[in-house]
C-alpha cells in the first residue's frame, strides 16, 4: 500500500521539481535586493532599510539575508504599539527606477505575527526566469497574544525562499504514444506466451475446488458418524 | 495485465460516456429556450417595388437579415464573424438584388427572398476604411480605401476598378451615384475636398479639388438630393454645400440666416435609412425638426419647420413626396402625421394616436412604407429607438411588433430567486420569531391558514371561471400572446424559475423570465454606460439583497459611468419586479466622483444588504447605500481591495482604514509581474465566484487517505500575455504567464508561463482549481491546461482560513490537454451545495454549447492506470478531450458571437441553470451528475402504490385466514 | 431411584422423567416393590457399577461442556476459509457472509445464559463460560478484521471528510482591473 503512494509522490517532486529543472536560458547569476521595512500605519509609510537579500541561485533556490543592524529600541517600541493597535508591518524591495520613480515591490503582515515570533520569518520572493522579481511575501505564525521577552526582538531571524515561474504543463503525447505502443507490444507478446498448459493457466480455480471436494469427503463421513453415535446414546 | 488494464480504460471511457446528459426528442424545447436577434440596425430597407411584406436589414452585429414585416420575425439571417471582419460596413438593395460591403474590401451581392450569395469579391484597399456600395445600370460599384471597382451584377467577372488619386492622404469616404455617373467624394482635414467623376464603363471622367478649410473631424458630411454634397459645419455652425456634378466651390448657409425660430447653435443630421431626392432632415438645437432643401445656386432654405415633431422621414410613393412626422402628443403617447410635401396638407383623415413606452427612450430613426388600400394612403413605420429596440407602426397606430434588440448587447447577467408567496413568507415568519408566546404563536397559525385557505379557495373558484388575474396590462396589440406572463412572479417547488437580471449597453436594465425567456420588466438608464474592462464593455451588476429576507425587499445594483462626465452613475432596483428602490431617480444616481474600482462586500449588514464599496481616484472608500458606511467601518479591518493597472503591469493591494472620519484606501502590497523585454499586458483576472459553496474539504485518495484542498477564497489568477523579442538564433515568440495571488498580502501561490502560445486565453476558477485555454502557435492547436492547489495530507487549519497564515507554498499539480476546438468563452457549473460533480460549459466557436466533466480535466490523471488510481476513479490519461456531439446541450440550435455564459444554481442540487448571452440568448439546464435527487418523469408511482397497497391488503386478509385456520385445527 | 408414591401398581412405566436426572429423559421402568424376590441373575454389585456410572457421567458432562464452550473457537478456521473465500470486493454475498459473522456471534452472546450456559455445567463451569464468551468474541473480532479489508470500518480521515466543515474567511476582498 505504501510503496505505490511513495512513488506517486516521487512522481509528483518529479513533475514539479524535474520541470523547474529543465530551462535552457535560466537566470543565474546572483542579484543583491535592498529590503526596507516600516511599522508606519498610515497613508505614507515611511520607510527604512533593514538589510539586503542576496540571491546565489534561482534554480537550487538559494538566497540568503543579511542584516543591517539589529533592530533599534525606537523600532522595537513601535513594534509593540503596533501590535498593541492591530497594526501591520511593511516589507519592500526596490526593483527599477524609472521617470516617475522607483518601483517597488511590496507586502505587509499583521505586527503580531512579527512580534510573536520574535523576528523571525520566512520571506518568500518570486522571481521569473528571467531574474526579474515580480513580488514578496512573508510567511508568520499565528497570533495567540503571547509575550515576547525585548531580548529575543532585537536580532532578525529570517530565511529567504525564492519561488520562480515554472513551465506551464504541456500535453504529453510522448509518452501516451510510447505507452499506447507499448501496450500493443505486451498484448502481442501476451497473445503469443498464452500457450501454457490448461493445468498452469487455472491452477488457481482447480487446487481451490479440489480441497474442497476433499474437506467435503471428511465431513460427510464424520456428520453421518456423529448421526449415528446419538442415536446409539438413546439406548 | 496490461490487457486488462486497455479493457479497465475502455470501461472507464464508456462510464464516463453515459455520464453525459443527453435529451430526448421529445424534450427539445422543453427545459431549453432560444432567442435570435439581429443587433442596432444600421441600413433598412423594404422589399420593393410595391409588396413591403419584407425589411431587409444590416446591423451593427455584423448581421444581414431579413425580417418579416407583418411579425418581426426573422426569414433569414446571415451572421458574419465576430470583430472588424465580419463587419457590414454598408448595404444597398435594387428590387433584385442586395449588394454589401464588408470590412471595407469584401463585397458581395445576396438574393433577397432566400438570402444566398451570388458572388464575393475582394478589393485592394485597407481594412480600417470603411467601404460603400452603390447600384448604377446593372452595376454594382464599391469604394475601396484606394479604388473604385464597377462589378457586373450578375457575375463577378470583367469588372474594371479605378485607382484614386493620392488615396494614402485622401479619405474617400463617400461614394454616391447620380443619373449614371458615379461621384467618389474624397477628404482631407482642413484643406479640400476631392470629387472624382465615373462613368459607367469605368473610364473617370473629372477630377477636381475643391478648398474646404472648414473640414474637421467632427463634421458630417453627406450627399442631398442626389448630387449636392452637404456638410453641418458646426464651428461656424454653417451649412456648407457643394454642386458634385459641376465642383467649383462650397456655398456656405449659416443657420441664422435658415430663418428658425429657436434660438439654437447646434445643428444634427437626422439619420436616414434612404435618401431622396426632395430635401433634407435636419435637428437644429435639442428639439427642433426642420426640412431644407438646396436651391440650384447651392443655397439652403427651409421649406418647413415641424416644432412638435420628434422625428420625421421624407418617403416618396407615387410620383408625390411625403413627410412622415411623430409628435408627441401626451404622456408615452405620439401622434402619426402624413403631410403631402407639395401642399403640406395633413394627408391621413383623422389622429393616429400610438402608445410608445417610455423605457424606449426617444425613438433616433423611422422609415416608412407608403400603400394605397380601398382609397386610402396606409402607412407602416418602423421606428428605431435610442434602446436598439424596433417597432413596426401599423396603418391604425398601433404596434404591430417590437425587437428587442437590446438584448444583443448584454454586459452584465445575474439570476435571482424569485420570492416565495407571502402566505409561505408569513409561515417561515412563524417559525423564525422565538420571542412570541404560545398564545400569540397559536393566533398566528390559526391566522396564516385560513388565509392559506381564502387563497385556496379563491383561486379554485377563479379556476372554475376561467379566469386569469391580470397584472399590468400594456397595450401592445396582441404582441404578447402567452398567458404564463401573467403568472404571479412566485418560487416554484424547486426554484427552477428565476428572474434573469441584464444589464445591456444603450444603459436597458432587463427584467427576464427564465423559464420562457419573456421579459417581466424593463427599465432604460440612458445616461449609464459600461465600462472598459479588457477591451470589453462591463458594467458592475451585484444582487445586494436576495429575496430570502422578507420582509425586506430584494434590491440590485448597476454601476457604471456616466454618458457625458465619465463619473460614476449608478442604478438601484427590486429585482423581481424592476421597480427602483425609494430615493432613486429615474434616471439613476450621478455620483459626484470618478470611481478607481468597486465591489460587493461579503458580509450583510442588519437589513441583510451587502453594501457595495467604491472607491474614488483619490482612493476614499464610499458605501452604496451611503447609510451603510457604519457598518463598513466596523468591518474595515478585514477589508482587503486590489486594483490592478494592466498596461503597466503592476497590481496593487489596499486595506482599508479610518483617517479624519473618513475611509481610505491605504497601499499595503504591490506586485509587479511586468518583464519589459516581453511587454507583457494583463489580459484577464478572474477571481471566484463569491457565492459558491464547496462541499468537500478534501479529496479521498486510492489508499484512503486525504489530499486536502487548498480552498484559499482570496485568490486570484491573472493572465498576462507578451511577445519575447526575437534574438540571432531564434524568431520573436508570444509568450502568457499565469499568475495565481492571494490578493490580501500580496503573496504569489504559482506563477507559470506557456511559451510559444497565444490568447485569447479564457479562465475558469472555482474551488481548489484553475483551467485555463490557450493556442498552442508552435503545435497550431488549441490546448486547455487544468491546475489544482491541496494542502497535502493534513489541513493547516481546520476551522478558518486566514491569508496571514496559510500555507504559502501549496501543492500545486498541473497537466494539459488538447481541446480540439475554438471557443468563444467557458465557464464551470455551479450548484446549490457544491456536492454535484462539475462540468466545464465551452461556448464553441461553431456555435455549440458544450459540456466536459471536470474529470476529465484533472490533473491527476495517470498515465499508467493502477489499482490504487482505479480505487480513486480518475480517469487514465489521454492527451485530447474528447468532444461527443452528447456533450452539446444546445443539440442543433445553433449561437453566434456568444460573449458569455452564466451558470446559476437552484433549488435542486442536481440541476444548474445556464444562460449563453452574445447575439443570441439561450436558456437551459444541466445535470452533471445526472438528476440523482428527483425521480425520473418516467418513474411508475401507481404501479409501485398499487403493488405496496395490494401486499399490504394480501397480508392483512392472510393473517385473517391463517387464525382462522388454526382455530379450525384447535377445534378438530 | 424408585417412586414411593405410587405403591398401587406394582410396576409402572415411567414417560415422563420427571424423577430422572435432568437429560436422561428416558422410559424406565420401574418397580415398585422393593421387596419382591430378585430376578434371576440379579446381584447387588449393580450398584456398585451404579456408583461408577454417576463418576463417568459427570466426566462426560464436564467434556460435553468444553465441546459446547470450544464450539466458537473450533468456527475460527471455517470463518477464516469464509472470508477467504468471500474477497474484499463489496456485493451482496460477501456482505450477506460478513453480516452472518457478526450476526452469529452477537447472538450466540446475546443468548448465552438461555442456551450455552444452561448446556455447561460440572466443576469447570466458570472457565468455560469464559472460554465460550473468548470464542465468540474472537469471532466478533475476526467479523471486525473482515470488515476492516473490506474498508467498511470509518478508520481513515476519509470517512469523516464528509463532515469537515468548511473554513470560515476571515478577510474578504474584492477588486479588479482599474475602472
Amino acid at each position: 500500500m505504501a510503496a505505490p503512494m511513495k512513488l506517486f509522490f516521487v512522481a509528483i517532486f518529479t513533475i514539479i521539481f524535474g520541470l523547474t529543472a529543465s530551462f535552457d536560458d535560466e537566470f543565474e547569476g546572483s542579484r543583491t535586493l535592498t529590503l526596507e521595512h516600516s511599522f508606519d500605519q498610515g497613508q505614507d509609510p515611511v520607510f527604512t532599510k533593514r538589510g539586503t537579500v542576496v540571491i546565489r541561485s534561482v534554480q537550487s533556490n538559494k538566497a540568503t539575508f543579511s542584516q543591517l543592524t539589529s533592530l533599534s529600541s525606537e523600532d522595537r517600541k513601535l513594534l509593540k504599539e503596533s501590535v498593541k493597535t492591530d497594526g501591520i508591518y511593511r516589507i519592500r524591495i526596490p526593483i527599477r527606477e524609472t521617470e516617475e520613480g522607483t518601483v517597488y515591490v511590496s507586502t505587509f503582515t499583521k505586527a503580531c505575527a512579527i512580534y510573536e515570533s520574535g523576528l523571525s520569518e520566512i520571506l518568500v520572493i518570486s522571481v521569473d526566469q528571467s531574474g526579474e522579481v515580480l513580488g514578496i511575501s512573508i510567511a508568520t505564525r499565528y497570533c495567540q497574544g503571547i509575550h515576547v521577552p525585548s531580548s529575543n526582538l532585537s536580532d532578525w531571524n529570517t530565511k529567504v525562499d525564492i519561488s520562480v515561474t515554472v513551465t506551464g504543463p504541456a500535453p504529453d503525447t510522448q509518452s501516451y504514444i510510447e505507452k499506447i505502443k507499448r501496450d500493443e507490444q505486451e498484448k502481442a507478446k501476451g497473445s503469443q506466451a498464452d500457450n501454457r498448459s490448461f493445468f498452469s493457466k487455472y491452477w488457481m480455480y482447480i487446487v481451490p475446488f479440489v480441497i474442497m471436494m476433499f474437506i467435503m469427503q471428511s465431513i460427510d463421513p464424520q456428520q453421518q458418524q456423529g448421526g449415528g453415535s446419538g442415536g446409539g446414546g438413546g439406548r | 495485465m496490461a490487457a486488462t488494464g486497455m479493457n479497465f480504460q475502455l470501461l472507464f471511457y464508456f462510464a464516463c460516456l453515459s455520464v453525459i446528459y443527453a435529451l430526448y426528442e421529445d424534450q427539445i424545447g422543453k427545459f431549453d429556450w432560444r432567442q435570435q436577434y439581429i443587433g442596432k440596425v444600421n441600413r433598412l430597407y423594404w422589399e420593393q417595388p410595391t409588396s413591403g411584406k419584407r425589411l431587409f436589414v444590416s446591423t451593427e452585429k455584423n448581421v444581414i437579415t431579413s425580417l418579416n414585416s407583418a411579425s418581426g420575425k426573422i426569414v433569414w439571417r446571415k451572421v458574419f464573424e465576430e470583430g472588424r471582419r465580419g463587419e457590414v460596413d454598408d448595404m444597398v438593395h435594387n428590387g433584385d438584388v442586395l449588394a454589401t460591403v464588408h470590412a471595407g474590401r469584401r463585397v458581395a451581392t445576396w438574393h433577397p427572398a432566400s438570402g444566398n450569395q451570388h458572388w464575393e469579391i475582394f478589393m485592394d484597399g485597407d481594412d480600417t476604411h470603411k467601404g460603400s456600395v452603390r447600384f448604377v445600370g446593372d452595376l454594382v460599384v464599391a469604394l475601396s480605401s484606394s479604388k473604385v471597382y464597377g462589378i457586373p451584377l450578375k457575375v463577378a467577372k470583367d469588372f474594371w476598378e479605378v485607382e484614386l488619386p493620392n488615396s494614402d492622404t485622401v479619405n474617400y469616404k463617400i461614394l454616391e451615384v447620380y443619373d449614371g455617373k458615379t461621384y467618389a467624394v474624397g477628404m482631407t482635414l482642413g484643406s479640400e475636398v476631392k470629387v472624382l467623376s465615373i462613368g459607367q464603363d469605368g473610364a473617370v471622367l473629372s477630377t477636381k479639388s475643391i478648398l474646404a478649410g472648414f473640414l474637421r473631424q467632427n463634421t458630417e458630411c453627406r450627399v442631398v438630393q442626389g448630387y449636392y454634397l452637404m456638410c453641418l459645419c458646426k464651428m461656424t455652425d454653417s451649412i456648407q454645400v457643394l454642386n458634385l456634378q459641376n465642383p467649383k466651390g462650397f456655398v456656405a448657409t449659416s443657420i441664422q440666416d435658415l430663418g428658425v425660430q429657436e434660438n439654437s447653435e447646434s445643428i444634427y443630421w437626422i439619420k436616414s435609412f434612404n435618401s431622396n431626392e426632395v430635401g433634407e432632415i435636419i435637428r437644429v438645437g435639442n428639439d427642433m425638426i426642420v426640412i431644407v432643401n438646396v436651391g440650384t445656386n447651392g443655397r439652403v432654405s427651409l421649406m418647413k419647420q415641424l416644432p412638435k415633431s420628434v422625428i420625421a422621414d421624407i418617403v416618396n410613393y407615387e410620383d408625390k413626396t411625403y413627410i412622415v412626422s411623430l409628435e408627441q402628443t401626451g404622456h408615452e403617447e405620439y401622434g402619426v402625421s402624413l403631410y403631402d410635401m407639395s401642399s403640406w396638407e395633413q394627408v391621413l383623415d383623422h389622429n393616429h394616436r400610438l402608445h410608445y413606452a417610455s423605457h424606449h427612450g426617444l425613438p433616433e430613426q423611422i422609415s416608412c412604407f407608403l400603400a394605397h388600400r380601398s382609397g386610402k394612403i396606409v402607412y407602416k413605420i418602423v421606428v428605431l429607438s435610442q434602446d436598439y429596440s424596433l417597432q413596426l407602426i401599423h396603418k391604425t397606430g398601433k404596434i404591430a411588433w417590437r425587437r428587442d434588440e437590446f438584448m444583443a448587447y448584454p454586459t452584465a447577467v445575474e439570476m435571482v430567486d424569485l420570492p416565495v408567496s407571502e402566505n409561505q413568507a408569513k409561515f417561515e415568519d412563524e417559525f423564525g420569531s422565538h420571542d412570541d408566546n404560545v398564545m400569540t404563536m397559536f393566533v398566528k397559525r390559526v391566522k396564516t391558514q385560513l388565509s392559506q385557505l381564502q387563497t385556496f379557495v379563491i383561486q379554485q373558484i377563479q379556476k372554475l371561471r376561467g379566469v386569469k388575474h391580470h397584472s399590468v396590462v400594456i397595450e401592445e396589440g396582441g404582441d404578447d400572446d402567452d398567458v404564463d406572463d401573467e403568472e404571479d412572479l412566485l418560487r416554484d417547488e424547486f426554484s427552477l424559475h428565476k428572474m434573469i437580471v441584464m444589464a445591456t449597453t444603450p444603459g436597458k436594465i432587463v427584467g427576464m423570465r427564465s423559464i420562457n425567456g419573456h421579459i417581466a420588466w424593463q427599465h432604460f438608464v440612458p445616461e449609464l454606460n459600461p465600462f472598459d474592462r479588457f477591451g470589453k464593455e462591463k458594467v458592475i451588476l451585484h444582487v445586494q439583497r436576495t429575496t430570502a429576507h422578507f420582509p425586506h425587499l430584494p434590491q440590485c445594483v448597476v454601476l457604471g459611468k456616466n454618458k457625458v462626465s465619465g463619473r460614476a452613475h449608478v442604478f438601484a432596483f427590486n429585482p423581481i419586479n424592476g421597480q427602483r428602490i425609494s430615493q432613486m431617480p429615474v434616471g439613476g444616481l450621478h455620483l459626484p466622483y470618478n470611481i478607481v474600482q468597486s465591489f460587493l462586500l461579503g458580509e450583510w449588514d442588519k437589513d441583510f444588504m451587502k453594501p457595495l464599496i467604491l472607491v474614488d481616484d483619490s482612493y476614499s472608500v464610499h458605501t452604496f447605500p451611503s447609510t451603510a458606511q457604519s457598518f463598513v467601518t466596523e468591518q474595515s479591518f478585514n477589508i482587503y481591495m486590489y486594483v490592478s493597472d494592466i498596461d503597466n503591469g503592476m497590481i496593487s493591494g489596499y486595506r482599508i482604514i479610518k483617517q479624519q472620519n473618513k475611509l481610505v484606501a491605504d497601499n499595503v502590497w504591490k506586485v509587479n509581474i511586468q518583464n519589459q523585454r516581453q511587454n507583457l499586458k494583463i489580459t484577464s483576472i478572474v477571481a471566484k465566484k463569491a457565492n459558491e459553496h464547496i462541499h468537500s474539504q478534501g479529496r479521498v485518495l486510492g489508499d484512503r487517505s486525504v489530499l486536502y484542498k487548498y480552498l484559499n477564497p482570496n485568490l486570484i489568477a491573472v493572465v498576462t500575455q507578451g511577445e519575447e523579442p526575437a534574438t540571432s538564433q531564434q524568431k520573436a515568440y508570444p509568450v502568457i504567464n499565469i499568475y495565481l495571488i492571494d490578493v490580501i498580502t500580496g503573496h504569489i501561490i504559482f506563477h507559470d508561463n506557456h511559451r510559444k502560445a497565444q490568447g485569447p486565453v479564457h479562465v475558469i476558477h472555482s474551488e481548489n482549481w484553475v483551467v485555463y485555454n490557450y493556442y498552442n502557435t508552435k503545435q497550431r492547436r488549441h490546448e486547455m491546461a487544468a491546475l489544482e492547489m491541496y494542502e497535502g495530507k493534513n489541513q493547516s487549519n481546520s476551522t478558518v482560513f486566514s491569508s496571514f497564515t496559510a500555507p504559502h507554498q501549496p501543492l500545486v499539480m498541473r497537466q494539459s490537454f488538447i481541446f480540439p476546438l475554438p471557443m468563444y468563452t467557458m465557464t464551470t457549473s455551479d450548484t446549490e451545495k457544491g456536492i454535484t460533480a462539475k462540468d466545464i460549459i465551452v461556448g464553441l466557436k461553431n456555435g455549440g454549447i458544450f459540456t466536459l466533466p471536470k474529470a476529465f480535466l484533472d490533473p491527476r490523471r495517470p498515465l499508467a492506470p493502477t489499482q490504487e488510481t482505479q480505487e480513486e476513479g480518475t480517469l487514465p490519461y489521454i492527451p485530447e478531450l474528447p468532444v461527443h456531439t452528447e456533450g452539446m446541450i444546445n443539440y442543433n440550435q445553433t449561437l453566434y458571437h456568444i460573449q458569455g455564459i452564466h451558470t446559476s444554481p437552484t433549488g435542486l442540487e442536481s440541476t444548474c441553470l445556464v444562460l449563453s448571452y452574445g447575439l443570441d440568448l439561450f436558456h437551459t439546464r444541466i445535470q452533471p451528475s445526472k438528476m440523482f435527487d428527483v425521480l425520473k418523469e418516467d418513474f411508475e408511482h401507481w404501479l409501485i402504490a398499487s403493488v405496496v397497497l395490494s401486499m399490504l391488503v394480501a397480508s392483512f386478509i392472510t393473517q385473517k385466514l391463517a387464525s382462522r385456520k388454526a382455530l379450525n385445527r384447535q377445534w378438530k | 431411584m424408585a417412586s414411593r408414591s405410587r405403591k398401587f401398581h406394582k410396576w409402572t412405566i415411567d414417560f415422563t422423567g420427571a424423577n430422572r436426572a435432568k437429560g436422561d429423559k428416558q422410559v424406565a421402568l420401574v418397580s415398585s416393590y422393593q421387596n419382591l424376590a430378585r430376578p434371576c441373575g440379579y446381584s447387588d454389585s449393580v450398584n456398585v457399577k451404579e456408583v461408577d456410572r454417576k463418576e463417568a457421567d459427570s466426566q462426560l458432562i464436564v467434556k460435553k461442556s468444553w465441546d459446547v464452550a470450544l464450539a466458537p473457537l473450533k468456527q475460527i478456521p471455517m470463518n477464516f476459509f469464509i472470508m477467504w473465500m468471500a474477497g474484499n470486493t463489496i456485493s451482496i454475498f460477501p456482505i450477506m457472509m460478513v453480516g452472518m459473522m457478526f450476526f452469529k456471534p452477537i447472538q450466540a452472546l446475546m443468548s448465552a445464559s438461555n442456551t450455552a450456559f444452561k448446556m455447561i455445567e460440572g466443576s469447570q463451569a466458570i472457565l468455560q463460560k469464559f472460554v465460550y464468551m473468548f470464542g465468540n468474541v474472537v469471532c466478533l473480532g475476526l467479523a471486525v478484521y473482515k470488515c476492516q479489508t473490506m474498508g467498511l470500518l470509518p478508520t481513515t480521515p476519509s470517512d469523516w471528510l464528509a463532515f469537515v466543515e468548511p473554513q470560515t474567511r476571515m478577510e474578504f476582498s474584492g477588486g479588479g482591473a482599474m475602472l
